[in-house]
């Protein structure tokens, strides 16, 4: 990473974690200015954070998907972009942008720690497919930290007792409501994210799937969440049970975006060619 | 099998063996021998793991009965449905476009399951591995590796035959940024057709889709004997391996009248580093071949050598001579009838979620579904 990346970079992590802080800090104790600051940080790290993205995209000479830190840099992006739109499309619900802050640092914390070396574009990722299917995996990531986020403040929201953030969240089913349809928005794009991934594994390994550790992981992660949607339409599960399958369903995604490749051996890691 | 119930049991068994399939070592992807050694190694868990076929687990009974029984729910489930909702249709009830999309989702997966059942029944994928100027004869069985599907016809195999007349990689920083084949390929008719693989660029010859596999070097190697007999005179394909980042390309042979064996490494791009040779990168910059001599219980033998090209040395009373550096190219050669039944799937599926969920998203947040819509 070249320094002026890394100024951008480090700046907007750090602006993320005090955007976090500062909408939590702001709700607990009632602080209605330091709250709306708190969305105004999460704004301004996405400032930086696209700086960040363009500088590594300008020095690469490639749309900055080439290694892991490319990726989640770029990636992370996208969440943030369905995050941020969440949070100016409803105001209200300001605080569950806040809350998706955490996944994206650790998801950005384990890009820094990957391979960051500037280099050509690898030929197996010369593909528009590629754009395709990661612009999709990572916007099916944000809609499942929103919906993770939403489902996190319906827990300790349905405590079944007032509390300090209950003046700052939505009711209740307003909650369940908004970590539904963020599934929902997220299990239609990654079901795209799936099916690009096969047109382009066609085109680059001869197979639409082989049962690759990342595939049958992604296939896994979506399979998860339709279980969601079948126990909300057919059993009615609503609120706590609900809330806790779309956090587990977040813990899948992680696990198959950036878990698995570390446990056993997958083509997504490296290029095999 | 009409119960949702059944459905959710079915994917969540349908987890279970996928993530036990991609933890465990497969027979698919694993020698025999490392296959045996982590059973044996992990015999708690091969105790469970292998009478349910879970290191074969995506061609596995377990598997192929939990597919069985997803599609059959899927059927049974879209049937009773739509029968019943057209009763209370006739009875005046709606439709409705977010029933309809379900419904077009449902189809969707069973487009695709049966799109899966194709492709693993009737599928030909070959993969074949040519050194520059090198013909290879599929027809001929000349492949290194051949899946066939259990009902695929034997004799399917294409006659087609492919010369790699050379192989064009083009580095930037010692990277390669493309890697194209210039192949002659003769298909059935016998007529030679010039044509370039490359990465993600698969071409299709009388429908049998040739697709960039793999490539490494061949370096050019004589074997001179301590009593000057030649016994080895050829280009040997060193297979690609990855060690961290770079490849490296290395492969042991065995010589005649010779104890042990000989380990042949390219390195591309020489370089010296405290004394110990390496490779720069993967552009033949400065290609030299590393040759270790190695018992025949394989622990390496103390003489190493690095010859570079058009240069010759000794190891172990042997004369090794590097004469050539040339490319190989490795193809896979597929013929897919499942294929674009998976497309048509996907694309069905697609269509039925967005027409299930799409309807919901205009009328707005805040408003709840009835429970037991499809």
């Amino acid at each position: 990473m070249r320094p002026v990346e890394a100024v951008f970079f480090w700046a907007a992590v750090a602006l993320y974690v005090v955007a976090f802080a500062a909408s939590v800090f702001g709700a607990v104790f009632r602080r209605r200015g330091v709250e709306s600051a708190g969305f105004a940080f999460a704004v301004a790290a996405f400032a930086s954070h696209t700086v960040a993205v363009i500088l590594r995209w300008a020095l690469a000479g490639h749309v900055p998907v080439g290694n892991r830190y490319e990726l989640n840099l770029s990636g992370t992006w996208l969440a943030v972009l369905v995050l941020l739109g969440l949070g100016l499309a409803a105001p209200r619900v300001r605080l569950v942008v806040a809350g998706g802050l955490p996944p994206i640092l650790l998801a950005l914390g384990l890009g820094v720690t990957a391979w960051k070396v500037i280099a050509p574009l690898s030929p197996a990722y010369d593909s528009y497919w590629l754009i395709v299917h990661v612009v999709f995996a990572f916007l099916s990531f944000g809609c499942f930290v929103g919906s993770f986020s939403a489902a996190t403040f319906y827990l300790i929201e349905d405590t079944g007792r007032r509390h300090r953030l209950s003046h700052r969240l939505p009711p209740l089913p307003e909650l369940e409501e908004i970590s539904y349809r963020l599934v929902v928005a997220g299990f239609i794009l990654e079901a795209v994210m799936i099916a690009t991934g096969a047109v382009w594994a066609n085109d680059l390994w001869g197979s639409y799937w082989s049962w690759d550790p990342v595939e049958t992981w992604s296939l896994v992660s979506f399979l998860v969440y339709a279980v969601y949607l079948h126990l909300r339409t057919f059993a009615g599960w609503r609120g706590r049970r609900s809330a806790a399958v779309a956090i587990v369903g977040l813990v899948f995604v992680f696990l198959s975006f950036w878990g698995v490749q570390w446990l056993v051996p997958t083509v997504h890691d490296v290029n095999q060619f | 099998m009409t119960s949702a119930w059944v459905a959710v049991a079915v994917v969540l068994a349908f987890i279970l063996v996928a993530i036990a399939g991609s933890m465990l070592p497969q027979a698919t992807a694993t020698s025999t021998y490392a296959l045996h050694q982590w059973q044996f190694e992990h015999g708690w868990v091969s105790w469970w793991a292998e009478p349910l076929g879970l290191f074969q687990a995506f061609s596995s009974w377990t598997f192929i009965a939990i597919l069985t029984v997803l599609a059959v729910n899927l059927t049974s489930c879209t049937v009773d449905r739509t029968i019943r909702r057209a009763r209370a249709a006739r009875r005046g009830a709606r439709f409705g476009v977010a029933f309809a999309g379900s419904l077009v989702l449902h189809a969707g997966l069973l487009v695709v399951l049966a799109g899966g059942v194709v492709t693993a029944g009737w599928r030909f994928d070959a993969t074949v591995v040519a050194t520059e100027g090198q013909t290879v004869d599929i027809g001929k069985g000349e492949v290194v590796r051949l899946a066939l599907g259990p009902l695929a016809d034997a004799g399917s195999t294409p006659p087609l035959s492919m010369a790699l007349d050379r192989f064009r990689p083009v580095y930037e920083g010692g990277s390669p940024i493309t890697l194209d084949s210039d192949l002659t390929v003769r298909g059935r008719g016998g007529e030679p057709r010039d044509v370039t693989v490359a990465v993600n660029r698969p071409i299709d010859v009388d429908g049998w889709r040739i697709t960039q596999a793999g490539h490494g070097y061949s370096p050019a190697v004589v074997v001179v004997s301590p009593t000057g007999v030649v016994l080895l005179d050829a280009f040997i394909a060193l297979e690609s391996q990855r060690d961290g980042e770079e490849p490296t390309f290395s492969d042991r042979a065995g010589v005649p009248g010779m104890e042990g064996w000989l380990e042949f490494s390219v390195l591309p791009d020489l370089v010296f580093e405290g004394g110990r040779a390496r490779s720069g990168s993967v552009e033949p910059r400065n290609p030299a071949l590393l040759v270790t001599a190695l018992a025949e219980d394989d622990s390496p033998v103390t003489e190493a050598v690095v010859v570079q090209l058009g240069s010759e040395a000794g190891v172990v009373g042997y004369n090794v001579v590097f004469s050539d550096l040339k490319y190989w190219s490795a193809f896979r050669v597929v013929r897919d009838p499942g294929r674009w039944v998976v497309n048509v799937g996907f694309m069905v599926c697609l269509i039925g979620l967005l027409l299930r969920y799409i309807p919901g998203y205009v009328g707005g947040w805040g408003r709840s579904e009835t429970k037991g819509t499809l």
